[in-house]
């Protein structure tokens, strides 16, 4: 209206007046102009700029998956050693629920020590797993049967898929499982559009009837009860925009939501609603999409959910805590109701349908009270082994599965010898909470690292001592120099005389070093495997003179151990810190009679849509010739029978042969023990972190850890293999001479054929 | 060089493919010391029968590797070992697998393995059948590296065990 007056006074001026009004005009309309023209052009960049957003998050959204890490799947056969409560403890911790009738996957029944389990499918790297229904028994500690109990058929071997233990999450801990919308049931998408979004497939992002009826609504109640949001203004609000309700918050999702609209199709927006979407709380983990939620909360894939589970999820979208399925049972269950309702009225499903489903009760899993088991030690070993192979933001992102080689029970067992013995222990020598410990389980076979503790809180997850502590070896390093010298076929057996007298060296810093033996006696001339099994200091750092440092810097490189250990005499009594993740390493090569394989955590790596990405697969080297080595482990097992670790011929079943040694550093600051039975390594470290005398030696201390464990894993006993050069022979261990079996003191010892212990000798 | 190559990997196939059978028999390796197991309770039982899962697995691993999936066959494999560690016949497998995919330094490494735990079996036929495996595994993994002196050194190895 304003415009238009001037044009009217215009007419009755001259012309001369004219041009100058014209100026006059142009000067005060200029601004008005001017201002549409930057808003007009503002309000087109600000559009291009978030058409821009739009496109590049929408096109490169990479949804943050978590790296998810999997437990050692466990084989089930006939003949696998395993105990009832082995089982129940790894049927657990894959999740696995007990029920009574009509097992579903993931339930499994028990009557005494008869199972059945219905194995949930798994992709497995080799392939699909799909469900399995087995029945078996468990008789004395084996397995003595197994059948799948729908056909009985027997079954030769399967797989029980494995447990989740980890998760590697970004900073804000978002967990999800991608689907895509073929794998979503017709009756979920229905009963989400019918309560969120009817005219879903016919709006253009924003739906204005929608918002009107929703303020209609709203002002009729008197507050907010009713949101006009379409399914794509949500998801923009989830994908895009902070949480805060403000003006220009709602301006900024309609113009969003239109731009999403005009880029992509409605199926792909609606697949990226189903993955993003929040649907409740895990302790820290945030559940997004409906992909998890059906697994979070009624243990299924979300293809197989019926229609009144589905309705039960998309009752939660508009508030997942506030319909708490376990907290707000009876607020939930109307609200479902209510949506199987709609389902009905909209005729998405029919009067029978709608009856049954709203009969059915919610039927979400049991939620469980118990501790999470969190594995700190081990999984921080997992995630520096992945490091080498992956970025960290990849490993928290991009949804990979990681196949870890821990073993849950043994883990289990191990922390609670460790919380127990510990305990005690620290309360016996009044160290008053500070004595701290490291173990490492390892299985020979294959080098899988199966158990880690770095703590006497095995759940604390701080310094990890079984990676990180290096500490003084002791005699732990005496298997070293001893294989140095079997290695030397000619001039050392096991029977080989050694001196024990005292001995007195130039150290590195040019003082004289005067080793003891931890007795403080002498022993005079002794066989050499009797200096070993004993832990005689003279008579080994003697024999170590003999050998020469680097010869034996040499065994140990060839035994995987990879630190630059300097060659100064000390050394010969293990003064050379290390962790014990390389004293493991350095044992396994012994109990792999040689042969060195890096000890690893992780066996394969798969992408999110489950294709193989990597496999660490079995490799070995050999580092030193198996016959020296079964030589030297025949004596590491007369240490657990006549030596320092002959309390174990105690603690161990009888049977289970197992060899070792023991490690004490001055003043009894470290405790060791490293030994192996056939199947499994155990290293085992106690001392404080402020480096105190424990009153502990490797005995008295380390091995009663060790031993409990043993003791409570099931395991083979090592195996003192004759090959075609070696004999056994009988010992006692004055002069190494040969006696009867019958003798009650005689070490059974390996021999190179070409050179076995000389004469027959006395029974001591 | 590229003939020769593939022309050392079809003959590695091949005689890989005839001793595989041998290896399934030889899969029944008695342990060398009675085995004992052990538990929490301490009791001692006889060693329990596993050859059916392996074998069952070999079956498997054979198939994959007969439709060129060798590393689906290496999976079962490595199942199998676990039931089974010490058997060389396993270890064995493994090496000639490694020889499929081009990878001589593991084959050979993988042969010594299986040579090493052979010799602790009893049976002189079996152990030296068995080796002599081991060797020609061993033998064509050095023709792989283009070792060719050790290649026939270790073939004459074979030959000299099968005498």
């Amino acid at each position: 209206m304003k415009r238009k007056n001037p044009p009217r006074r215009r007419k009755k001026t001259t012309k001369k007046k004219s041009v100058t009004r014209r100026r006059s005009r142009k000067t005060k309309s200029l601004p008005w102009k001017n201002i549409l023209l930057v808003f007009v052009t503002f309000l087109l960049a600000y559009i291009i700029y978030l058409d821009f957003e739009v496109r590049s998050q929408f096109d490169g959204r990479k949804w943050a998956v978590p790296a998810r890490v999997y437990a050692r799947p466990l084989d089930l056969y006939v003949g696998k050693p395993l105990s009832a409560r082995q089982l129940d403890y790894e049927l657990e911790v894959a999740g696995y629920r007990l029920a009574q009738k009509n097992l579903k996957a993931g339930q499994y029944q028990r009557s005494g020590n008869r199972y059945r389990i219905v194995i949930r499918e798994f992709d497995f790297w080799d392939g699909h797993q799909p469900p399995r229904y087995i029945s078996l028994d468990i008789e004395d500690g084996f397995i003595s049967q197994l059948q799948d109990f729908r056909d009985r058929n027997d079954v030769a071997v399967v797989r029980l898929q494995p447990a989740i233990i980890g998760r590697i999450y970004p900073a804000h801990k978002e967990d999800r499982l991608l689907i895509k919308l073929d794998d979503v049931p017709d009756s979920l998408i229905k009963a989400l559009l019918v309560i969120e979004d009817r005219r879903f497939y016919q709006h253009h992002g924003i739906n204005f009837l929608a918002i009107a009826r929703a303020m209609l609504a709203n002002i009729r109640a008197g507050s907010i009860v009713q949101g006009g949001s379409t399914l794509t203004q949500q998801l923009v609000k989830n994908f895009f925009l902070q949480h805060r309700k403000t003006l220009s918050r709602k301006i900024n999702e309609a113009i969003m939501a239109v731009l999403l609209e005009l880029h992509y199709s409605k199926n792909e927006i609606l697949q990226a609603y189903l993955n993003e979407i929040y649907l409740g709380q895990d302790n820290k983990r945030a559940i997004h999409g409906f992909g998890l939620a059906s697994r979070f909360y009624f243990d299924k894939p979300l293809y197989s959910l019926n229609i009144a589970e589905a309705a039960t999820l998309v009752a939660m979208v508009r508030g997942p805590s506030y319909y708490d399925p376990w907290r707000h049972r009876s607020r939930l269950l109307k609200r479902r109701n209510h949506v199987i309702e709609l389902m009905q009225q909209n005729g998405s499903i029919d009067a029978e349908q709608a009856q049954r489903a709203r009969q059915v009760p919610l039927n979400v899993v049991k939620r469980t009270k118990k501790r999470r088991h969190s594995y700190p030690a081990f999984m921080e070993l997992l995630k520096r082994q992945l490091q080498q192979d992956y970025k960290s933001e990849d490993l928290s992102s991009e949804g990979l599965h990681i196949f870890s080689t821990l073993d849950p029970y043994v883990q289990k067992v191990t922390e609670q010898q460790v919380i127990a013995k510990v305990r005690q222990l620290d309360k016996q020598q009044g160290l008053k909470g500070t004595l701290q410990t490291a173990v490492i389980v390892t299985n020979i076979n294959n080098a899988d690292v199966i158990a880690v503790v770095g703590d006497r809180e095995p759940g604390y997850a701080g310094f990890n001592r079984a990676i990180d502590a290096s500490r003084p070896i002791g005699s732990l390093i005496k298997p070293a120099i001893y294989l140095t010298a079997l290695q030397q076929a000619q001039r050392y057996s096991l029977s080989t005389m050694l001196d024990d007298k005292p001995i007195t060296l130039k150290g590195q810093d040019g003082q004289l070093w005067s080793p003891r033996n931890y007795s403080g006696n002498s022993h005079g001339e002794i066989p050499m495997f009797k200096a070993l099994i004993s832990s005689y200091n003279q008579a080994t750092v003697r024999l170590g003179l003999k050998l020469g440092f680097e010869a034996i810097v040499e065994t140990l490189s060839e035994l995987g151990i990879k630190r630059e250990i300097p060659p100064y005499p000390s050394m010969l009594l293990g003064a050379v810190p290390m962790a014990p993740l390389e004293i493991s390493q350095m044992y396994h090569s012994l109990s792999a009679e040689g042969f060195v394989t890096p000890l690893h955590t992780i066996t394969r790596v798969m992408t999110a849509d489950g294709k193989p990405l990597k496999h660490y697969p079995v490799k070995v080297r050999q580092g030193i010739d198996a016959t020296s080595v079964r030589i030297l482990n025949s004596a590491l097992h007369e240490v657990t029978r006549h030596g320092t670790a002959r309390s174990l011929r105690w603690r161990l079943p009888e049977a289970l042969d197992v060899a070792g040694k023991t490690g004490t550093t001055n003043n009894t600051r470290d405790s060791w023990f490293a030994g192996f039975s056939g199947e499994h390594l155990i290293v085992t470290w106690l001392g404080t972190d402020d480096n105190r005398s424990t009153g502990l030696t490797g005995a008295s201390g380390a091995l009663t850890i060790w031993s409990g464990i043993m003791n409570q894993i099931r395991t083979r006993p090592m195996s003192l293999p004759h090959d075609d050069a070696l004999e056994y022979f009988y010992v006692e261990d004055r002069q190494g001479r040969r006696v009867s079996k019958s003798c009650q003191t005689a070490a059974y010892l390996a021999y190179r054929k070409d050179y076995p212990p000389r004469n027959w000798g006395d029974c001591p | 060089m590229i003939k020769l190559h593939s022309l050392v990997t079809i003959s590695a196939r091949k005689f890989t493919l005839t001793l595989l059978l041998l290896s399934m028999a030889a899969c029944q390796v008695a342990p060398e010391k009675q085995p004992g197991w052990s538990s929490g309770s301490g009791e001692v039982r006889p060693g329990p029968k596993t050859t059916k899962a392996v074998i069952a697995l070999l079956a498997k691993a054979r198939q994959a590797s007969t439709r060129s999936h060798f590393s689906t066959a290496e999976t079962y494999l490595e199942r199998a070992l676990q039931i089974e560690p010490r058997n060389p016949a396993l270890w064995l497998y493994m090496a000639k697998l490694r020889l499929y995919v081009n990878k001589p330094n593991d084959a050979l490494n993988l042969a010594k393995k299986a040579l090493a735990l052979s010799s602790t079996n009893p049976r002189s036929r079996e152990r030296n059948r068995l080796q002599a495996d081991c060797w020609r595994v061993a033998a064509h993994a050095y023709q792989q590296m283009s070792k060719l002196r050790k290649a026939r050194q270790a073939q004459q190895k074979a030959s000299d065990l099968l005498n």
